[in-house]
């Protein structure tokens, strides 16, 4: 555990080294997160100009589901990075360069660009989600905040489980850093709570592409509307993707031929 | 002229190996705009209006406006030319008798063709899905105008997409500002939402860049509300922004010409 840990601190160096090595670059990801994140906040308080709720669901309800969505982008952005890099990797063959190190490939891969700069935006988003916290009275309530932090940090295995099964797509296809891209559109449907969906589509999202599972488990926690059925079936779920992101990881090594080495 | 179509060829070559990318992008893209159409669904159940919108305004916004959206796009044009400066490859094109920025327009078109014929299937589903809701159109001049500005749109995210490219001439990688260029363009364009919605500066703001003419513009022209007039001054507005960004495009080549060392031979 140690020796992982000493990896991933020199590993996270390393990553901050090269993206401060350009600081436009740097600057221009960090300007257009603000922006994605101010412009779609200015549209759901657009929205509430105009309506009281959604779905049932008042301004701050709604807000909290906004801000666990991107604090769960945010987390799969900060850590796991290094997958979009992946398909690079295994199209010139310098996966095997990984291999024959003597780390896990996949803990390498995943965490090697580790985000320093989505870490930071940590920070401003925390405090929103406090401000959200105090708004609609939860701050005083341990228990609320637990099973908050609970639920987040059981949508963040699942959120580790999508991105290894993207890698592992990735050996097999070539061309599967859509998998990853896919997940992040669905993202866009979590901003906003599950009941706006049918029946159908919200099994779609909580069972194939389990969004409902990573936001708004740990939203309806806070409010207090999780259901013991919704809260057992995003732990069955989590070690499902899991253990089936690791299985089909290792599968999929085997079917890696290190073509153009 | 051969060579340049010959160059599209090649492109729809190179955009067929890689056929699980192309669907998985445009799967992508029919979730997205399905989620807004349930999301707005959602939200017009207990409204009839919303931002001067009504529901089969709004409906007819997200698919009206993602079709041109799409007819416009281009692919992925500033990691491509970014590509080619950084590794040397640009060498290859400068050698060569033919205008890079032509072979560039060309190359465009050949990848913009393949991806357009799966986007405009899609698009045309989902059209035909909610055909119910759709307000179709039925004036011939707003067409012309509004088929003027795909044209004229198409051009300009081109240009933006070769501009943020060309930055490659002075700095290692330009991934960033390509996020920033994609985001402020798709939120500036309207792409996820009515601009009317947001407060008045940023539609003022907005107008003074020349995205919202590749979306919001051309789907108010289409809903009427936007007079003939209007559109023309649009369309006008539009064409000066094309002229200003090739003419920023050829500059801006010449000067990275100067910069470029070709490293990476």
């Amino acid at each position: 555990m140690k020796k992982y840990f000493r990896i991933w601190k020199q590993l996270v160096v390393l990553a901050f080294g090269s993206y401060i090595s350009n600081r436009m670059e740097y600057g221009s990801y960090f300007l257009g997160k603000i922006v994605r994140f101010s412009f779609f906040l200015l549209m759901v308080l657009a929205i509430f100009g105009h309506t009281q709720n959604i779905a049932g669901y008042t301004k701050y309800q709604v807000i909290i589901f906004f801000l666990t969505a991107f604090l769960m982008d945010s987390l799969g952005q900060s850590f796991f990075r290094g997958i979009y890099l992946f398909r690079q990797d295994v199209q010139r063959a310098s996966l095997d360069y990984v291999i024959v190190k003597p780390v896990n490939t996949l803990f390498f891969i995943l965490t090697r660009m580790t985000d320093l700069l989505d870490i930071t935006l940590l920070v401003p988003l925390m405090a929103l989600i406090i401000y959200a916290f105090s708004k609609l009275g939860v701050l005083g309530n341990p228990a609320a905040i637990f099973q908050y932090l609970l639920f987040v940090a059981i949508g963040f295995v699942v959120v580790a489980s999508l991105h290894i099964i993207s890698a592992a797509l990735t050996v097999w296809t070539m061309e599967s850093e859509v998998f990853i891209w896919f997940y992040r559109t669905s993202t866009f449907a979590a901003l906003f709570p599950p009941e706006i969906f049918s029946h159908p589509i919200q099994l779609f999202f909580t069972f194939i592409i389990p969004i409902v599972i990573i936001v708004a488990v740990p939203a309806k926690a806070l409010l207090g509307i999780l259901t013991f059925r919704l809260a057992l079936t995003a732990i069955i779920v989590a070690i499902v993707f899991f253990t089936g992101s690791l299985l089909l990881w290792k599968t999929s090594l085997k079917h890696y031929s290190s073509a153009s080495s | 002229m051969k060579k340049y179509i010959a160059t599209i060829k090649i492109e729809w070559q190179r955009a067929l190996t890689y056929r699980a990318d192309t669907l998985g992008f445009r799967l992508g893209n029919f979730f997205e705009i399905m989620i807004q159409i349930v999301i707005w669904t959602a939200i017009f159940e207990k409204n009839s209006s919303i931002g001067g919108y009504s529901y089969p305004e709004m409906i007819t916004y997200i698919l009206i406006g993602w079709l041109i959206s799409l007819l416009t796009a281009n692919f992925g044009f500033e990691y491509t030319i970014s590509r080619q400066i950084q590794q040397g490859e640009l060498s290859n094109y400068t050698t060569k008798p033919f205008d890079y920025i032509k072979y560039i327009i060309a190359l465009s078109i050949g990848r913009a063709s393949t991806a357009l014929a799966a986007a405009f299937l899609m698009n045309i589903l989902l059209i035909a899905l909610f055909s119910r809701y759709i307000i179709f159109s039925h004036s011939i001049f707003s067409w012309l105008i509004i088929i003027s500005m795909i044209l004229v749109g198409y051009f300009i995210k081109l240009f933006i997409s070769v501009l943020t490219g060309f930055i490659a001439f002075w700095t290692i990688d330009i991934s960033g500002v390509f996020y920033s260029v994609n985001l402020f363009s798709k939120f500036l364009a309207g792409n996820y939402f009515p601009l009317s919605l947001l407060p008045l500066i940023f539609v003022k703001f907005s107008f003074a860049l020349p995205f919202i003419y590749t979306f919001y513009f051309p789907v108010q022209l289409y809903l009427g509300k936007l007079s003939i007039t209007e559109g023309l001054r649009g369309l006008g507005i539009e064409i000066i922004w094309l002229g200003a960004l090739y003419f920023l495009t050829r500059s801006l080549w010449k000067l990275g010409l100067k910069k470029y060392e070709s490293v990476g031979i």
